[in-house]
């Protein structure tokens, strides 16, 4: 069937939040659509809000123009994309809202297809504890991160592999897709499943686990904090470092001096704790162990080795989240497909792999060449005409095996 | 081929002039982008706030200082911290330029970088006063950048001073300066207004104004092409698993429980097609 007939099948169900999510999966403003597809903005704008409806002529080429199946716009029973919270994002100024969106848009249709999922297989139930911190507080975090290790019952020490201590109190945790490989680990609360996504391209064991715990630590903290704000992420860290590396058991274990027995020690607990050198040595001088001094020289060290950017450690690979992937196995083996799923859920097959996958996929995409302009750059103000560099997240890195989510076909 | 050409031409190649322009291209927006007059910040933070981002972005773009990979890394490790707080659409230009390929060269305690057989340092500017900086009251080591010769044009006049200059005794010691750099060392030269956004970046060999002019040389580096950036080949990650923690349990859901209506009423399509 073509797109144009679907699409006359659609418009008597065309939803216009459903035109606003797969916008923001393209990574387009409502003036890069409108232009893509010949239309005025405040047509779009209109489709959006729901005072308008679209013919089924708009329809087929809104789903041409976003690279989506036409009943991706089409109304959902309920709908469980919606989340009302605001995701913690840790470089507001420097993530466009281009960019938040699509990161926003991504978080909703992770959660829908989980709750697709969820209808038929049970995973843990959310138990993440809540534990409100006010901002400026910069003792609350240590408090809470004690609290959440009590709740959850873990033994003294290293806190073990840290994703699948989140999914197995029912967080989802998912690598963001290629092309968004631009934004940091970020993490929201919506439909009773916390979430978090993780960087793709962080691809350091240790760092990773600590931006886990960090992203833990707005679950925990921050439930209606103001999202992004240098407090909250100092907050955040701080949690991360007291729930990874508690003040009691590792104060006495961290270096007083940074002479050879130091970096010893430093690299034994990294491998024992799971934690870069770079925060231990950030977590001696916050205990009183080290001085500002012999932590900066420890810093220059660490710069010179070429250690901040690429430190050595024996873990070559990244903790994987296994709920989802670990849920579509089961459903297989039952005769329910990943095809049938990706159906259900209306997105692209590629979206569909990227959020059920155990590994990130990280690869070369489309990039803008940007010029930013200036009096004696040629040519001039290229401000007005930088084109977006957010790729969509709709059309396949590779695109000889992605493809359109056709519900029948 | 002069020397400049060929300086010119091998910065070109190896991607280092577009490495500058992006580096001084981010720092400057950054530097607007967290300029507040309201909050108190003047000529003197704008100066050094750009200055500080220029020397970071600088180190980013060629794997240096705090960015720098160990020895053998590809250029590709550690791409969470080289992208640390860079824009979307720095992240997507940014110039992945070999680790080595620059190396960090200081002068006498000013921030330089070379490749191969040319340094440059840095040198902040008024806007619209690049020609006419005046390198005599600009720090020793600027000094000492002006008064190297230019091979392009400098060994003639050389050689009329000692026939023509009476004075000529001195010479040695104006040659003692002139080559006492171990490599030909330039100078980036870069201005923003920022009430304007008007920008300026230069690559030149500064010449003391007693000569009449601030440059023998100048190159406009945002008259280059810009760093086409684009974001790297990764492998995938190891897909083995870390200590091998098995997965999150995870159970099928009997029919009953099935038939009970949870979160999805799909639309009459969808479900048709289920």
């Amino acid at each position: 069937m073509n797109p144009r007939t679907r699409a006359q099948e659609v418009a008597p169900f065309f939803d216009g939040s459903r035109l606003a999510l797969a916008r923001h999966l393209a990574g387009k403003r409502k003036s890069e659509l409108a232009i893509k597809i010949h239309r005025s903005p405040s047509a779009v704008t209109a489709w959006e809000a729901g005072t308008k409806q679209p013919t089924a002529a708009n329809i087929a080429e809104l789903a041409i123009g976003l690279n989506v199946d036409p009943w991706f716009f089409a109304v959902r029973g309920e709908d469980v994309t919606a989340i009302n919270v605001a995701p913690h994002f840790r470089s507001l100024r420097s993530t466009s809202q281009v960019l938040r969106d699509q990161a926003l848009a991504y978080g909703q249709i992770v959660v829908d297809i989980a709750s697709a999922i969820e209808v038929h297989a049970e995973f843990p139930s959310p138990q993440v504890p809540e534990f409100h911190v006010e901002p400026g507080d910069t003792v609350g975090p240590d408090s809470a991160a004690r609290y959440v290790r009590e709740a959850w019952d873990l033994d003294p020490g290293p806190a073990g592999h840290q994703v699948r201590l989140l999914e197995n109190h029912g967080v989802l945790v998912v690598f963001s897709p290629p092309g968004a490989a631009a934004i940091d680990a970020y993490s929201f609360a919506a439909a009773g499943r916390p979430t978090v996504v993780l960087n793709p391209i962080k691809k350091d064991y240790y760092r990773q686990r600590f931006d886990v715990a960090h992203e833990l630590g707005h679950l925990v903290m921050h439930g209606e904090a103001e999202p992004g704000t240098k407090a909250i992420e100092d907050q955040a860290h701080r949690f991360a470092s007291e729930f990874l590396l508690p003040a009691e058991e590792v104060h006495d274990l961290l270096p007083t001096a940074m002479g050879r027995s130091a970096w010893t020690t430093l690299f034994r607990l990294k491998e024992q704790w799971g934690v870069s050198v770079s925060a231990l040595l950030f977590r001696a001088r916050q205990l009183g162990r080290l001085s500002d001094v012999s932590y900066r020289n420890a810093m220059v060290r660490m710069s010179q080795q070429g250690w901040r950017r690429d430190e050595p450690g024996a873990i070559a690979s990244i903790e994987q989240p296994s709920l989802m992937p670990r849920a579509l196995e089961l459903l297989d083996s039952v005769g329910i497909t990943t095809g049938e799923l990706i159906a259900q859920c209306r997105i692209p097959s590629h979206l569909f792999e990227a959020v059920t996958s155990r590994t990130p996929i990280v690869h070369a995409a489309g990039s803008a060449a940007v010029s930013d302009g200036g009096s004696n750059a040629e040519p001039a103000d290229g401000h007005q005409n930088a084109k977006s560099s957010v790729v969509s997240l709709l059309r396949p890195s590779n695109p000889t095996t992605g493809d359109l989510a056709h519900p029948r076909e | 081929m002069s020397e400049r050409e060929r300086i010119l031409g091998v910065l070109g190649q190896t991607g280092v002039l577009a490495g500058i322009r992006w580096a001084y291209e981010s720092a400057a927006r950054r530097t607007r982008e967290d300029y507040d007059e309201a909050t108190g910040h003047n000529a003197t933070w704008v100066g050094i706030n750009r200055w500080n981002l220029l020397c970071d972005r600088l180190d980013r773009v060629f794997s240096c200082g705090r960015y720098a990979t160990r020895d053998n890394s590809s250029g590709t490790v550690g791409l969470d911290v080289l992208y640390a707080t860079l824009t979307d659409e720095e992240r997507a230009t940014f110039p992945h330029i070999p680790p080595g390929t620059v190396v960090r060269d200081d002068l006498a305690g000013s921030p330089g970088w070379s490749n191969g057989d040319v340094r440059w340092l840095l040198a902040s500017a008024d806007f619209g006063g690049v020609d006419q900086i005046r390198w005599s009251r600009r720090s020793r080591v600027k000094q000492r950048t002006a008064k190297q010769s230019d091979p392009d044009n400098d060994q003639l006049s050389i050689l009329d001073v000692l026939m023509d200059d009476p004075g000529a005794a001195k010479l040695p010691v104006a040659l003692e300066h002139a080559s006492e750099f171990d490599i030909t060392t330039l100078v980036v030269t870069h201005t923003h207004n920022i009430d304007t956004n008007d920008r300026e970046l230069y690559l030149g060999l500064p010449s003391m104004e007693t000569q009449g002019k601030a440059w023998a040389w100048k190159e406009n580096l945002l008259a280059v092409p810009p760093a086409d950036g684009g974001r790297q080949n990764l492998p995938a990650t190891d897909p083995d698993s870390p200590a091998n923690v098995p997965d999150a349990p995870v159970r099928l859901r009997t029919p009953a429980e099935q038939a009970a209506p949870r979160t999805i009423l799909d639309a009459p399509r969808a479900a048709e097609g289920l």
